[in-house]
């Protein structure tokens, strides 16, 4: 047998047969089953009413009377934000975004109705789903198993005894580190059992974003062995060897994310929406007025129309002109409203900055964005959702705007109907999530810096820097 | 234990290494915590105070547009018009911002249907509501707890380690008192920090000396007390150092993070808020089947809540505004059962998520301090209560315009209702009882403590 090998077999018995391992292995199959039954069934509840309430908005569509085009255009569409089949796993942000959004005509409005917002003050203590024991618990627990790998030997005095017999450093602190991570499948394995028996198997589209996921847990688990063997090597005493280690543990995952993110945020703030709005509507008095007949933007479009037809007065032309004005200004102020709500998406960019630089250095921040990014909760996809709404919002305004132009005149224009069979062609909103690949695209350098923590701890290793 | 040990106790415990930094460094992070919990509230404040410059100039501009129209009377302005409503925060809010960043704060209402706009949030970055704030709440419940533990997991073991315990135990002073003033010596560093980020807040907020600011004081320095209490329990069991660390961190993970999490998660579970659907569903079809039923049959059941205006019956065969805003508020009333059940459900979890706290210390002195502070759930309710009745205020005062043939005299625009609402009044001004249930806590665990110890040393 390798040499390393005989080293971690030893370090995995010791662990075995002072219990700590197996109490720790209870610890988070508990947590784990725990977590993942609990968010998993509050996560079934909360899809099952969003998508009854889904099915209600379009049957009650459907069931509308002959209405006239630009009623319905304010009756509008309620659309329903999903939870991502795996934010029971990690639950990222999803709690913290609006879940329900009126489209309507005219005007984009806001995403009501987030679980944070409708929460006690507790939700600031977080949610408990099998991510956070896997990011914050099973590091912990295995800093804690794992202080006095080489720092209890050097106490005990056998670490100059094993070296004084030809083993190398670098061998015996591979075998340590190999030790540790053995630990990681005997600690993990029985919770995910127990949570792949509660959840069924997942669906197969999900299968990239669950691999991926377990590769990132992976590294991520990795190092956080490494990085205590290292300590455990680099410490005089194993007391030291903790203190070191818990102290890593609280800043990187206690302090370091808010105070990084709440300085991003600091340094980029955002207008509260009154000052939104004023900005828009700001805009909008500049880009002209549909209902003042002297407007010059509506002056100057109506002059190139009549002219376009060869007509003179807005009665003649071969459509409804005013579904026509409206159907521009949709165009004048949903481009309006995009330009300046991108202000407000770069600022959020701006505001994540620090994060996304501390995850650089920051094992934890890396894995916390890499795992919501795939499990489908993380900021990309709320504002997927929003675009994905505010496209429906508009496409759907611009067809009834059509039907408008076209199947109702002028004269007399508010007393007309089209038929209720007309509600039928209208598409239902679907939420699709983008692809795994498109998250990967986004998001591959957290798994990078992941990667490059794990080859620079075993490079460290192998040239005898760390023991 | 005489003067002299203690001193030299004292100087032995500051000069250890990381003491004199752990502790720099909860005080830079409780200055830290002080400006970024102001930051969030003083932005909030200068939008607040920039809202009723931005109410006026949107106000004049519609008026300049609709200048020429006055004939018609004020429904059609009265459909772009916006108005102003806003929730002031405490003085205390920038200790404790609680959920007061997921709220919103200057809602704009217009005279359409209520429901269908008072649950519209504030522009927010989901990211940054998610991670929370740094705040002194967030500083004393979660970071203060691991001072302690750092500083007393050993205070005991780390002399029997080195086999100093012997030795002072041949000292004419009972052992426990001796590990009292130990324990004590390493324990009073992290309040004086406490007090002293408090007072730094105090001159920084220029905040009032009052009760409030007490009870926050004296909350925090009892739930140190709780976990100074944990601390001599755990130690007298008499473990080695690495034991106790790992205990009182278990302790401090089941209690920090576990608990609270899952007591979340099993409030959310147990009282979740289909209402908030329901009733956007009901305002929404409630007001837009208005449209295609006969006028009357709206007209009716609105004069049956307004009996003063039925004198005034609206035409069947043609557009009225009092018939539109008339139809706006039947959807409201459509939605109200609903939207009551909701402001239940949210009071009820808040309630019982309180009630549940008790038995976990962190979560009580989060709790406890957005009451003091009044950034929890109940006034984000009360606000919107206030603002539901403001725009019944509003409608009130409009309705005679849009009903009376011939019409009333112009409306003056800059003489309307305002709306003002702070969360001053609704913070709690003492927290007596939480304070005493974290004491008694504390109590038990000492009681605990001094058993233990008495016990082991009469074996030893």
């Amino acid at each position: 047998m390798p040499l390393p090998i005989t080293v971690a077999t030893v370090t995995l018995r010791q662990a075995l047969r002072n219990r700590s391992l197996p109490a720790a292995c209870l610890l988070v199959t508990a947590l784990l089953a725990l977590s993942g039954y609990v968010s998993g069934r509050n996560q079934d509840l909360t899809n099952r009413q969003r998508s009854e309430y889904s099915e209600k908005v379009r049957s009650h569509w459907l069931q509308q009377p002959d209405r006239h085009p630009h009623r319905v255009a304010h009756y509008g569409y309620l659309a329903f934000r999903p939870k991502s089949p795996l934010a029971y796993f990690d639950s990222g942000l999803d709690s913290f975004g609006g879940v329900a959004v009126f489209l309507e005509a005219h005007r984009q409005n806001t995403t009501n109705f987030s679980e944070a917002g409708q929460s006690a003050a507790l939700i600031r203590f977080g949610e408990l789903t099998p991510a956070l024991v896997l990011q914050l618990i099973v590091p912990l627990l295995l800093f804690v198993l794992g202080f006095p790998v080489v720092s209890g030997e050097r106490e005990g005095g056998t670490l100059a005894l094993s070296l004084a017999q030809g083993v190398s450093s670098r061998t015996l602190l591979a075998g340590k580190a190999l030790g540790l991570l053995a630990m990681v499948p005997a600690l993990l394995l029985p919770g995910m059992a127990i949570l792949l028996a509660v959840r069924g198997v997942p669906d197969s589209g999900l299968l990239p974003r669950i691999l991926a996921l377990a590769l990132a847990y992976g590294l991520y688990l990795a190092v956080v062995v490494w990085i205590a063997a290292a300590v455990s090597a680099a410490s005089r005493s194993s007391r030291a060897a903790l203190t070191t280690l818990l102290v890593l543990w609280v800043v990187a995952c206690v302090a370091m994310p808010r105070a990084l993110l709440t300085l991003g945020a600091a340094r980029a703030p955002l207008p509260s929406k009154a000052q939104f709005d004023a900005m828009v509507d700001r805009d909008l008095a500049q880009e002209g007025d549909s209902h003042n007949p002297n407007d010059p933007h509506f002056a100057q479009l109506r002059a190139r129309t009549l002219q376009k037809y060869g007509v003179r007065d807005v009665r003649d032309l071969p459509f409804n002109y005013s579904a026509f004005v409206m159907e521009e200004s949709e165009k004048i102020t949903s481009g309006i409203f995009r330009r300046h709500y991108s202000g407000i998406l770069d600022t959020f960019q701006r505001q994540s900055r620090p994060l996304e630089w501390g995850a650089l250095v920051n094992p934890y921040l890396a894995i916390r964005a890499l795992s919501m990014a795939l499990a489908g909760s993380d900021l990309d996809h709320f504002l997927d959702f929003q675009r994905q709404a505010e496209t429906f919002r508009y496409d759907m305004i611009q067809n009834l705007n059509e039907l408008h132009r076209t199947r109702i005149r002028l004269e007399n224009d508010r007393a007309q109907k089209v038929s209720r069979d007309t509600w039928g062609g209208f598409p239902e909103f679907v939420y699709t999530p983008p692809s795994v690949a498109e998250v990967w695209r986004r998001r591959w350098t957290a798994c990078a810096v992941l990667a490059a923590w794990l080859a620079l701890l075993a490079v460290c290793t192998l040239r005898g820097r760390l023991l | 234990m005489s003067r002299r040990i203690l001193l030299l106790e004292m100087k032995n415990f500051l000069s250890g290494r990381g003491v004199i930094a752990g502790l720099v460094l909860l005080a830079a992070a409780g200055l830290y915590a002080i400006a970024q919990g102001n930051q969030v509230i003083e932005q909030q404040r200068r939008a607040l105070a920039a809202a009723p410059r931005l109410a006026a100039e949107h106000r004049e501009t519609l008026l300049a547009m609709h200048a020429g129209k006055t004939e018609e009377g004020p429904g059609g302005l009265l459909y772009y018009l916006h108005f102003s409503t806003v929730r002031e925060p405490s003085r205390l809010a920038p200790l404790a911002v609680g959920l007061r960043d997921l709220h919103p704060y200057n809602l704009r209402v217009r005279l359409l249907a209520l429901e269908g706009q008072l649950y519209d949030g504030d522009i927010a970055n989901p990211a940054v509501l998610a991670l929370g704030n740094f705040d002194v709440a967030f500083l004393l419940v979660l970071c203060y707890p691991l001072l302690v533990i750092a500083f007393l997991h050993n205070t005991l073991s780390a002399e029997q380690e080195s086999g100093a315990w012997r030795m002072l135990c041949a000292y004419p002073v009972s052992p426990w008192r001796m590990l009292l003033g130990k324990a004590l010596i390493r324990f009073i560093p992290i309040l004086a920090v406490w007090l002293a980020t408090l007072l730094a807040a105090v001159f920084w907020l220029d905040l009032p000396f009052d009760g409030r600011l007490l009870s926050l004081g004296l909350l925090g320095l009892t739930y140190l007390g709780f976990w100074f209490a944990l601390a001599l329990a755990v130690m007298t069991t008499q473990g080695s150092s690495n034991f106790n660390a790992v205990a009182l961190l278990g302790c401090w993970l089941l209690l920090v993070v576990l608990a609270p999490v899952s007591l979340n998660l099993a409030l959310s579970a147990q009282l979740p808020v289909p209402e908030a659907f329901e009733l956007t569903i009901l305002q929404r079809e409630g007001y837009h089947n208005k449209w295609d039923q006969p006028k009357q049959a709206t007209m009716r059941r609105f004069f049956d809540r307004y009996p003063q205006f039925a004198a005034y019956p609206v035409p069947e065969d043609r557009f009225t505004w009092a018939w539109y805003y008339a139809m706006q508020h039947m959807g409201d009333e459509e939605a109200a059962t609903a939207a009551a059940r909701w402001k239940e459900k949210l009071l009820a979890r808040e309630q019982r998520a309180a009630a549940l706290s008790s038995f976990i210390p962190p979560a009580l002195v989060q709790s406890t301090l957005s009451r003091l502070c009044g950034t929890g759930l109940s006034p984000h309710i009360a606000y919107l209560d206030s603002v539901r009745r403001y725009h019944e205020e509003l409608r009130l005062a409009f309705y005679p315009y849009l009903f009376q043939d011939p019409p009333v005299p112009p409306v003056d625009w800059h003489a309307l209702p305002r709306h003002s609402f702070s969360d001053e009044e609704g913070a709690a001004v003492s927290a007596a009882s939480e304070t005493g249930v974290l004491s008694g806590a504390a109590l038990i665990l000492a009681a605990f403590a001094v058993w233990r110890f008495r016990r082991r040393s009469s074996v030893l």
